[in-house]
């Protein structure tokens, strides 16, 4: 579970530029929910991302996991408790290393790192196998290509395969599929709705992309101006089409983006 | 008239060609120190020519002082370490620029390497028991045989870089060490799955200068006296190891064989220097050699660019018939590649 309270975070205090980013953001995840958050651009989506990752400390406000105050973790302590898959493919995985190193990196998330264990050991072979063979990409037979091999949606499939190879208590997604062309988004968000209802793992997902907004997740959220201001859930979510979305940001300052829209 | 391969091979002789290999070991053990940041890490450590005097003269000074020489050669690695420490955290908790942060640690390093010798720029061992000459005691033991101080240098460099080779590749291995590769490869990626990326660098520059002065300290042994200057051009000269070494191994990717490969340039290199030298120039000119040698294999990939550019023009100026030949081979050859890497191609999708 993941509990958001009173989040503030203003940037450039003090300087013309001054921007309130987070706006007093309370929102509760409970476990199994799958939430899509929305927003224009400068909505604090992403800012919303970062303090919840724990590249940007809040100015105010906690955040707790599972009843765990991580507001002050660095954001490698949080790696035990959230699953990423970032909007850039390169960034997801090592790119020089193997399939399996990648996948073995990710087994050991939030965990200790032995310098006495092998980290390639036969044990997981055939997890990883199984695991590789479920993306339906064919990947489970090149266990040993270098990553950098890869186009960036098998890239994109094995991050999300990495983030919940370990089941994270929440995973967070990025607009993970926003830097891949249509065909092979949707093949990647396919896979993400997948492995989230298998495993009933706590998501956030970002998005730019109003469809994809509503057609996954229980629960969407739209931002604006570091506000949430708009939080749907269940049957209402349902019901939601693209019209009633853009009227809610027609109501908004900010008038939504061509992407959204085509999207 | 001679070609000019024979008159450089005149100038080779077993002795000097040994001498070279022995040094090339000694060196090689800081070459791999040089690898650990430049190539795993991925940090341009700057901190080599300072802290490969500090090895040395740490040792120089611990042995005159009467101390075990074994003891000797942990405390110059130590103080190595120590080096690396400050020029990590001047990067990882400062935020200074790993080369600033280097060039910086180097600097300061001068006046204590200065301070350590007490205040000379030389200090000789003279004929104090070493590592080098228990090995000559040892071989004259059980082969009745004398062999020269440098041969016995060899052995030592030998010996300690086969066990550098083994240990890194060992720890390389491990889940521990996958995490200091994946830091070099992708610091964002690592730290989203729990590893605290500055710790790693910190931990990685510190082993990289414990192995710089230990080689170091080795090459007092083999001189017989420290020298305040002694580490000038190290770096260069280490990447310049790394990159032949490169060359003559491109096709392996056993990672042992790359660490192998390293101390291999380092040996390349001081055989290349030695020839230098015979041809009559200054064992100086060798920091512009291997300036000149680090250039050219940097600018390679560049140089490489553009012979294709210019191949392209080639092909653009063949007649109509041959140029549509050719761009269709270029568009098979390129659709293979796509079909091979891209997602969906083929019958997958």
């Amino acid at each position: 579970m993941l509990k958001l309270k009173n989040i503030y975070k203003t940037f450039n205090v003090g300087t013309i530029n001054e921007k309130r980013a987070l706006d007093n953001i309370n929102l509760v995840l409970n476990d199994g929910d799958f939430v899509t958050v929305i927003g224009g651009n400068g909505a604090g989506k992403s800012t919303l991302q970062n303090v919840i990752s724990g590249t940007i400390i809040p100015d105010y406000g906690t955040i707790e996991i599972n009843n765990v105050d991580i507001t002050k973790y660095p954001e490698h302590k949080r790696a035990k408790y959230i699953g990423r898959v970032f909007q850039d493919p390169m960034l997801g995985t090592a790119s020089d290393m193997w399939i399996s190193e990648n996948l073995a990196l990710a087994m050991k998330r939030g965990e200790k790192r032995s310098a006495f264990r092998w980290m390639i050991d036969n044990k997981n072979n055939k997890f990883f196998t199984d695991q590789l063979t479920k993306l339906g990409l064919g990947l489970e037979t090149r266990m040993k290509t270098k990553v950098k091999l890869l186009s960036g949606g098998q890239r994109q499939a094995l991050t999300l395969l990495m983030s919940t190879l370990k089941k994270p208590d929440l995973l967070m997604l990025d607009e993970h599929t926003a830097a891949l062309d249509p065909k092979t988004a949707s093949l990647v968000l396919n896979l993400t709705n997948e492995i989230i209802e298998s495993s009933k793992i706590t998501t956030l997902m970002i998005t730019h992309n109003m469809r994809d907004a509503l057609a996954y997740g229980n629960r969407l959220v739209m931002m604006d101006q570091g506000k949430i201001i708009f939080d749907v859930s269940g049957k209402e979510k349902k019901n939601l089409t693209v019209e009633d979305l853009l009227k809610k940001f027609n109501q908004t300052k900010d008038a939504p983006s061509d992407a959204m829209i085509l999207g | 008239m001679a070609s000019p391969f024979e008159l450089v091979l005149s100038y080779i002789n077993v002795n000097s060609l040994l001498g070279a290999v022995g040094q090339g070991f000694i060196w090689g053990v800081m070459v791999l120190g040089v690898y650990i940041t430049y190539k795993i890490l991925n940090v341009s450590d700057l901190t080599v020519d300072g802290s490969f005097a500090t090895g040395g003269a740490v040792f120089a000074v611990t042995i005159l002082s009467g101390m075990n020489t074994t003891l000797c050669l942990l405390l110059a690695m130590l103080a190595g370490g120590l080096c690396g420490f400050v020029t990590g955290i001047l990067h990882t908790k400062f935020k200074i620029p790993a080369i600033l942060a280097g060039i910086l640690t180097q600097l300061g390093l001068y006046s204590i390497n200065l301070r350590i010798l007490h205040g000379k720029a030389n200090v000789s061992i003279g004929k104090i028991d070493t590592n080098i000459t228990a090995i000559s005691k040892l071989i004259n033991k059980i082969f009745n045989i004398t062999i020269p101080h440098t041969r016995s240098g060899m052995i030592l460099g030998i010996i300690v870089s086969l066990a550098c080779i083994l240990l890194l590749y060992f720890l390389l291995g491990t889940e521990f060490g996958a995490s200091i590769r994946a830091t070099g490869n992708n610091e964002k990626m690592i730290r989203a799955l729990g590893v605290n990326t500055d710790s790693i660098k910190l931990f990685g520059i510190i082993l990289s200068n414990m192995l710089i002065a230990l080689s170091g300290a080795m090459l007092v042994q083999m001189n017989k006296y420290a020298d305040v200057g002694m580490g000038k051009g190290a770096i260069v000269y280490g990447l310049a190891s790394i990159v032949i070494g490169e060359v003559f191994f491109r096709k392996f990717s056993n990672f042992g064989i790359k660490l192998a490969s390293s101390v291999f340039g380092c040996i390349v290199f001081f055989i290349i220097r030695s020839v230098v030298i015979n041809l009559g120039l200054d064992a100086n000119d060798m920091q512009l050699l291997s300036a000149i040698i680090v250039v050219i294999a940097l600018a390679m990939p560049i140089f490489k660019e553009n012979m294709n550019i210019r191949k392209i023009g080639k092909r653009n100026s063949l007649n109509e018939m041959n140029q549509s030949k050719a761009y269709d081979q270029d568009y098979k050859e390129a659709i293979e590649k796509r079909n091979v890497t891209e997602i969906g191609g083929g019958d997958n999708a």
